[in-house]
């Protein structure tokens, strides 16, 4: 069956040699090889009822992600309560096809694509907040709920949940805990995994268990719930979450800085960390981000501003306002040529402006994109910028970075051409170097997205084959028949 | 992993098929637009998204899965308000594919018979010839006063009829327009007072001039106390949005033709500024540039008569001082976007800012302002339960603000939200931004 070739390739150019074909992307799953039979897809039909999709357009839409490669199921179901999923994941065991859940499909490594067909479970009319506790400061969401929408519902009770994706209009709360998304506030708040409390979930073999639960201190048995945060959909499949959330922090301002170079916009970051004032988000701007929004917005910025920092304090307006002052002191002493603060919604709206037009901006540089949201130790941040520097260089690449640099999470844009044979090679060596160097600086592969498909090559280079093995028994002991999303994290689970 | 590289279109694809591949592989997939679809948040449905509707054109261009019916339902179901353009970080053209998508369908003949009637109907016929829709107008009129709709009513007679007819019928404004279109009453250059600023060209619209004149009327009055000479051009055609937006492009690029023609015959300089108060006339009327850019014969002046052409409250907002000064009003008034106008011509702040020159007023935002009301061109016929879903999510919107005027800028718009009060019940006025100004005018 063509599936299985993913998984089991030679060392080297997978992306090619998969995707690749005579065809092109989406013929890897054109091969016409049913991994459900009819049997089964009437049983289903018994589960799922009219939420169970077959038509040629169901399965198009259903096989791509934010990832941008093809791969379509064989059928899809729009999950309406837990039950169904039990029954469906005891079935695929019986009857031996994959079953991969999928929240909005908005993530960047792969993580909802039906890479070997089956059953694609689709979370986003499951979509109801269960309850707002503001007694215990809890919210119960199903997986479907679209993150911003809880954000604004837990705001109107003054609450506050801080996991922030980019995505977050349009993503989902189940896909974040599947991917541990992180987002600009992780640096003072943290990432997804420290705003759950308990899950409710199916393992890969159909059995509903109980990670977690209600309270913040629980050291009851093995941490499940960490196991379960950030497993990719591999290990089980979330039904209901139980979420931290805190108050409302009183006000915020950010503070924008223009730098002469890159250098000293990373050691002004280091410096702020190092004087203990902790922002709310700590955003980062190149040279060759900053220059492309000022050839998409025109003469905005002034040619003198090579990079940028945008810092946001929150909490206290006092210690607000302490804060903010401070890091103006620091960046000043650092070289920064120009500090604004804002001092209303508006003006807040109008510094955050330069970094929403980012990715538009970027975008016009070349016609694909490829993300590396590569994270280091924060200290370590300038050397991760003069290393993606001399890769850029060594190779003759375009490569931009942004990112969270509070948290170290630097987002390595690599711009080239997908019709260029050679500039694509030069982009993968780039890739690998980038990687190596990454992990030599005590950084990780991944810091948000995951590993999906896209990022498999590389998690040999963060961990050891030990290391590597203990995932693969527990993968292997949770999920025998190997049912739930096969194909994913790592590379050779099967071999 | 590398992204694989991207496919070719095939070698005896056309200009325009080899334009239209690199729009739709420019997507990619990202997931911006969904939260900004409306027909996406109402259905939470893939296939009714943005990035589904692109991919499900790719396939389809590609030549790549089976096709079923429910093709027609994902791709005709797409209200074009282009919402997603304004969110897509990575400018992607979607009316330009999503009509390419239709265009197919209606090709293949994979759309259902009332739809092919309905087509044949009014887009070849009523909205291909001015004329034509004259003598339609002047029969409604007829039948609303004559006494024949009431019979029509009490007999219940269009429950019978497909699309929803009887609740369509109930959408006709009160007034249906009781003088003549501007098109044929002013077929003179009208001159203001005193010193003249310039001279404009008036596209007066189809339906707007028979159903809505009194935003044709305030229009030119509006532009005649500005300084402006106003020519309306006698054999000016509908402007084919109707038609491009429901895959017909072949009679939305005759239309654009013909009113290249027609705005020529009245400027053969081509200096003149062009007016449009229409938001979904003025976006097309934008396009005729880049629609005809493969006839050498017209490709030169549409680009030119797309160069001029103008929404009112962009050249309004513009003229520092030129209009008279507003009388006071004291009431709450809000602005719901037409698509075509935020997303289309990313034109937000004119109007905006043309109402807080009317002393007093309370301005307030409508929650989601940019969202579609429903209408969405003849969607309001094609989709009758879509649209309805969506005016009553705008009308809650409407109650929330306490507004007692809804200003917007779009006859479909001022049809479908007035059509909306008036079954809601809400004791809030209707008007289009030019009526509104003009009322105010110290003259």
């Amino acid at each position: 069956m063509v599936h299985t070739l993913i998984g089991s390739l030679p060392e080297g150019n997978t992306a090619l040699y998969c995707f690749c074909g005579p065809n092109g992307p989406g013929d890897v799953m054109e091969s016409g090889n049913k991994t459900i039979s009819e049997n089964a897809q009437r049983e289903l039909e018994s589960i799922f009822g009219d939420d169970l999709v077959s038509s040629p357009e169901e399965m198009t839409v259903h096989g791509y992600d934010a990832a941008n490669l093809i791969f379509r199921p064989d059928l899809v179901a729009y999950v309406r309560d837990r039950d169904q999923v039990a029954a469906a994941l005891k079935l695929a065991n019986r009857e031996l096809f994959p079953v991969v859940p999928r929240g909005a499909g908005v993530g960047f490594s792969g993580g909802a694509l039906p890479v070997r067909g089956g059953l694609v479970l689709n979370f986003t009319r499951m979509n109801r907040i269960l309850a707002i506790d503001t007694e215990n400061l809890t919210a119960d969401v199903e997986p479907g709920v679209v993150t911003g929408d809880l954000h604004s519902e837990v705001e109107k009770h003054d609450l506050f949940y801080p996991p922030d994706p980019a995505s977050s209009d349009y993503c989902t709360i189940g896909g974040n805990i599947a991917e541990n998304a992180g987002g600009p506030r992780a640096f003072k708040y943290g990432v997804t995994e420290h705003f759950v409390l308990g899950l409710e979930a199916i393992t890969p073999t159909g059995e509903v268990i109980n990670a977690g639960g209600r309270t913040i201190k629980n050291v009851a048995g093995y941490n499940l719930l960490k196991l379960l945060i950030g497993s990719e959909g591999t290990l089980g499949v979330v039904t209901k979450a139980i979420l931290r959330l805190i108050p409302k922090p009183k006000t915020e301002r950010t503070t924008r800085l223009f730098f002469p170079d890159n250098d000293s916009a990373a050691r002004c970051v280091a410096a702020i960390i190092a004087a203990r004032v902790v922002p709310a988000t700590l955003e980062f701007v190149d040279e060759a981000s900053l220059g492309a929004v000022r050839d998409n917005l025109g003469a905005e910025i002034d040619p003198a501003h090579k990079a940028m920092l945008l810092v946001k304090v929150d909490g206290h307006p006092a210690a607000v306002e302490d804060e903010a002052r401070e890091v103006a002191e620091i960046a000043r002493s650092l070289g920064c040529s120009e500090v604004s603060v804002s001092s209303g919604p508006e003006e807040e709206d109008d510094i955050w402006r330069l970094r929403n037009n980012l990715s538009p901006s970027v975008g016009k540089l070349a016609n694909t994109k490829l993300n590396e949201d590569v994270v280091v130790p924060r200290s370590r941040i300038p050397d991760l910028m003069r290393a993606a520097a001399g890769i850029a260089d060594r190779r003759r690449l375009l490569i931009v970075n942004f990112g969270h640099s509070g948290d170290g999470n630097i987002h390595v844009n690599f711009m080239y051409d997908r019709f260029d044979a050679d500039e694509r090679s030069r982009v993968e060596q780039g890739v690998r170097e980038l990687m190596e160097e990454v992990v030599r600086l005590e950084g990780a592969v991944s810091g948000e997205h995951g590993i999906g498909v896209m990022k498999q090559d590389f998690l040999g280079l963060q961990y050891d084959g030990p290391t590597l093995e203990v995932m693969r028994t527990i993968k292997r002991s949770l999920d025998p028949n190997n049912i739930l999303n096969p194909g994913k994290i790592l590379p050779e689970e099967e071999a | 992993m590398l992204l694989p590289p991207l496919k070719r279109p095939p070698d005896d694809a056309s200009e325009i098929e080899r334009e239209l591949y690199e729009k739709i592989t420019q997507c990619v997939r990202c997931g911006v637009c969904l939260h900004t679809c409306p027909t996406y948040r109402e259905l939470i449905e893939e296939a009714s998204s943005p990035r589904g509707r692109i991919a499900l054109i790719r396939a389809l261009y590609e030549g790549e899965g089976d096709i079923s019916p429910e093709l027609h339902k994902f791709l005709y179901g797409c209200l074009e308000c282009r919402a997603c353009e304004t969110a897509c970080p990575n400018n992607v053209v979607f009316h330009n594919i999503i009509e390419w998508g239709k265009e197919r369908l209606a090709e293949k003949d994979l759309i259902p018979r009332s739809g092919r009637y309905f087509k044949k109907l009014f887009l070849r016929r009523f909205f291909r010839r001015a004329k034509s829709l004259d003598r339609l107008m002047a029969f409604l009129r007829f039948y609303r006063w004559s006494g024949l709709r009431a019979l029509v009513r009490l007999t219940r007679f269009l429950k019978l009829l497909p699309w929803h007819l009887y609740d369509l019928e109930d959408l006709m404004p009160r007034s249906l327009g009781r003088h003549r279109p501007v098109r044929k009453k002013w077929t003179y250059t009208l001159k203001p007072e005193g010193e003249v600023r310039g001279r404009i060209l008036f596209f007066s619209g189809c339906i707007a001039d028979h159903w809505l004149q009194g935003a044709n009327h305030a229009t030119v009055n509006l532009l005649l106390n500005a300084g402006f000479e106003v020519i309306v051009p006698a054999s000016q055609q509908c402007c084919g949005a109707l038609h491009v937006h429901l895959g017909e492009t072949e009679i939305g690029h005759e239309l654009a033709r013909e009113n290249v023609d027609a705005f020529a015959e009245v400027d053969p300089g081509g200096e003149a500024l062009i007016i449009s108060n229409a938001a979904g006339c003025g976006a097309v009327l934008k396009g005729y540039g880049e629609m005809l850019k493969h006839e050498p014969e017209y490709a030169e002046r549409a680009a030119s008569f797309s160069a001029r052409v103008r929404d009112i409250s962009e050249l309004l907002a513009s003229l520092d001082g030129a209009l008279p000064p507003l009388r006071p009003l004291q009431k709450r008034v809000t602005w719901d976007d037409p698509c075509h106008l935020i997303h289309g011509q990313q034109i937000k702040d004119q109007p905006r800012q043309l109402i807080r020159r009317i002393p007093d007023v309370e301005f307030v935002e409508l929650p989601e302002c940019d969202w579609c009301c429903g209408s969405a061109g003849v969607y309001n016929l094609t989709n009758y339960q879509m649209s309805m879903s969506l005016l009553e999510r705008k009308l809650e919107n409407l109650k929330q603000t306490g507004a007692e005027i809804l200003v917007t800028a779009n006859p479909g718009c001022l049809l479908q939200l007035r059509a909306g009060v008036r079954y809601a019940k809400l004791d809030v006025e209707v008007l289009h931004i030019v009526e509104l100004l003009n009322q105010h005018l110290i003259v």
